[in-house]
């Protein structure tokens, strides 16, 4: 077997990587400064897209890699560890258990069928998902919406979804790269790409013309019409007003599709005393929260 | 109420626990209780299987196609990798799991795989073992394996590299273990609070939130093993239970390592002898001390 090549430059920032799953280019840039001091190698800004290369290469004997992309909400660059062998969500995502996993593509399957290519579910909908689970037997095996709920947190907390303030969820940065294989080869058509990066799209505008397929990421449409003085479509070529949006926007921020989240805070450990009516507070704390 | 604190100036001398003596007797029966909860501790050695196995495995494996060999050793690379920030640890059926019906070159490929993860990650996955009855018999395989890095420890003490929020659970974590080690290896949970209400940690706005599923994340994630008493605390109206270090606690970090950590937190304040001070607290007169070496009995 051949090995690596690695030395515990790369081993350190390897270990460093995995425990943030995603981060900014300038953050991995920094963290190569660091992990280059630590083991006294000689830093140079300039080497470090070389250092991601070599890492990319030894990476390989185990199917993983790092891949960049610009986020789609903030347009920085970001960085993440990745599996390439990505056709399974279940290689991806092995700390869920079944049921936890069939939740999960539920979920990503009603974000990527969402109508009118919105690219997200409502937290109403994702609950009413857990209701309808079932395993390989065809038995049903409905979460409760209290363990939905503590599992829609948990998949935020592990940055497969992220939530809007109105409570509606859609891809992460951390699906898109990871599950990009699976993506594209699971929903073909359903899948946008944008017409710039190439990269698959989930938030950002559309031609206004319903029959081109021209679909560009903030960040993307920004350069490019940079110093048209009349933006046309890349491909159409008719006038690109860039107010036909893509994937979450507004209208899922409607009062009807946000459902009030429970936190579990504070009863502490001390709390065994006061239960009852710690709980009581706490209810009106909610109340007032959402208004 | 106990009023010892660790976070103060005073030192170690205060080390004497009356709650041990009183309570290894009642203990035992009380762990049973917990065992059927803790479905993971099953107290069969995997050495000793993997050394029967071993001639059978080596054989099996002679006969999956290098392509698949190939293809088994990364699954279990990343298996490995991706379970590395999980709660819990990865257990052996889990690997069984990834080979399919390979399952008889488990021993091969995990040689393989560990050579690869030693290789590329500088991590190595490591059997956890469980004290058995509050720490009193031998240690033995759980099944169950945790990575554990092999970089020197050098490299992972500089502050170079931010853990992030995993920083800051670890914090409270060394805190409740250095409690825990400085009073010979076990803890009532009323003299934790109390111990941890004195930091102020147990106030809403304290930046850990909710302590309680703090801890209850610790007791999964194995760093700290949790024991029903059969006693009530001292305000009588609550059951006692006993906190100790758990099996990832006691691979994942060596004792000097705390040792070091205390004399941190002491920084310039710290009285002369520290260093020994501690150890003579973190070892029960009566036995030998809570590392990883097999006790007596």
């Amino acid at each position: 077997m051949a090995t690596s090549g690695f030395t515990d430059l790369h081993r350190l920032y390897l270990q460093a990587a995995i425990s943030k799953r995603l981060m900014t280019e300038a953050t991995a840039q920094d963290l190569y400064s660091r992990v280059c001091t630590v083991t006294e190698e000689p830093y140079d800004r300039e080497n470090f897209s070389d250092f991601i290369t070599q890492l990319n290469e030894g990476l390989n004997s185990v199917e993983l890699e790092f891949r960049r992309a610009q986020d789609e909400v903030t347009g920085v660059p970001v960085i993440a560890l990745t599996n390439t062998n990505g056709q399974k969500i279940a290689q991806v995502a092995t700390r869920y258990s079944p049921t936890e996993l069939e939740y999960f593509k539920h979920l990503l399957d009603a974000i990527i069928m969402a109508d009118d290519e919105a690219f997200c579910i409502s937290s109403t909908a994702a609950l009413h998902e857990a209701g309808k689970l079932k395993n390989k037997e065809n038995k049903a095996v409905a979460l409760t919406k209290k363990d939905a709920e503590a599992l829609l947190d948990r998949f935020v907390a592990d940055q497969w979804f992220i939530q809007s303030t109105a409570g509606a969820y859609s891809l992460s940065m951390r699906s898109l790269l990871e599950l990009q294989t699976f993506l594209k080869e699971t929903y073909d058509d359903q899948i946008q790409e944008c017409t710039l990066c190439m990269e698959i799209i989930t938030k950002g505008q559309r031609c206004t013309v319903a029959a081109c397929s021209s679909r560009l990421h903030q960040h993307c449409a920004s350069a490019y019409f940079k110093n048209m003085a009349r933006p046309v479509c890349p491909t159409c070529h008719s006038a690109w007003d860039g107010k036909i949006l893509i994937g979450l926007s507004d209208r899922t921020a409607a009062p009807s599709t946000v459902w009030k989240r429970r936190k579990a805070k504070g009863t502490g450990i001390n709390g065994n005393g006061a239960g009852g009516s710690a709980d009581a507070a706490e209810e009106e704390d909610e109340e007032d929260d959402d208004n | 109420m106990d009023d010892e604190s660790y976070g103060g100036s005073s030192s170690s001398q205060r080390n004497k626990r009356p709650a041990q003596s009183q309570s290894s007797g009642s203990q035992k029966r009380a762990m049973r209780e917990d065992d059927s909860d803790q479905g993971s501790d099953i107290h069969v050695p995997v050495s000793k299987q993997a050394a029967t196995s071993g001639v059978r495995g080596a054989a099996s494996a002679a006969a999956i196609p290098a392509e698949d060999m190939e293809r088994l050793i990364k699954d279990v690379v990343r298996l490995a990798i991706f379970t590395a920030h999980s709660e819990s640890a990865l257990k052996r059926e889990d690997i069984k799991e990834v080979l399919g019906n390979h399952g008889r070159a488990l021993d091969h490929v995990f040689n393989k795989a560990q050579e690869r993860l030693r290789d590329v990650f500088g991590m190595e996955l490591v059997e956890l073992t469980s004290k058995g009855r509050g720490g009193q018999s031998a240690e033995k395989g759980t099944k169950s394996y945790m990575l554990k890095n092999i970089l020197p420890t050098q490299l992972l003490q500089g502050s170079a590299i931010d853990w992030e929020s995993e920083v800051e659970d670890m914090g409270l974590l060394m805190v409740i273990l250095s409690f825990i080690m400085v009073r010979e290896g076990t803890l009532q949970e009323s003299v934790l609070i109390s111990n941890l209400r004195r930091l102020s940690l147990l106030e809403e706005s304290s930046s850990f939130g909710d302590i309680t599923r703090k801890l209850d994340v610790l007791i999964k994630k194995r760093y700290l093993e949790k024991f029903k008493l059969d006693h009530m605390d001292e305000s009588g109206e609550k059951v006692e239970y006993e906190y100790r270090w758990g099996a990832r606690a006691r691979v994942e970090i060596p004792e000097e390592n705390m040792v070091k950590f205390i004399q941190e937190v002491f920084g310039r304040d710290a009285p002369p002898g520290l260093e020994v001070a501690i150890k003579k607290a973190s070892r029960p007169a009566d036995s030998e001390a809570p590392t990883p070496t097999a006790s007596a009995e």
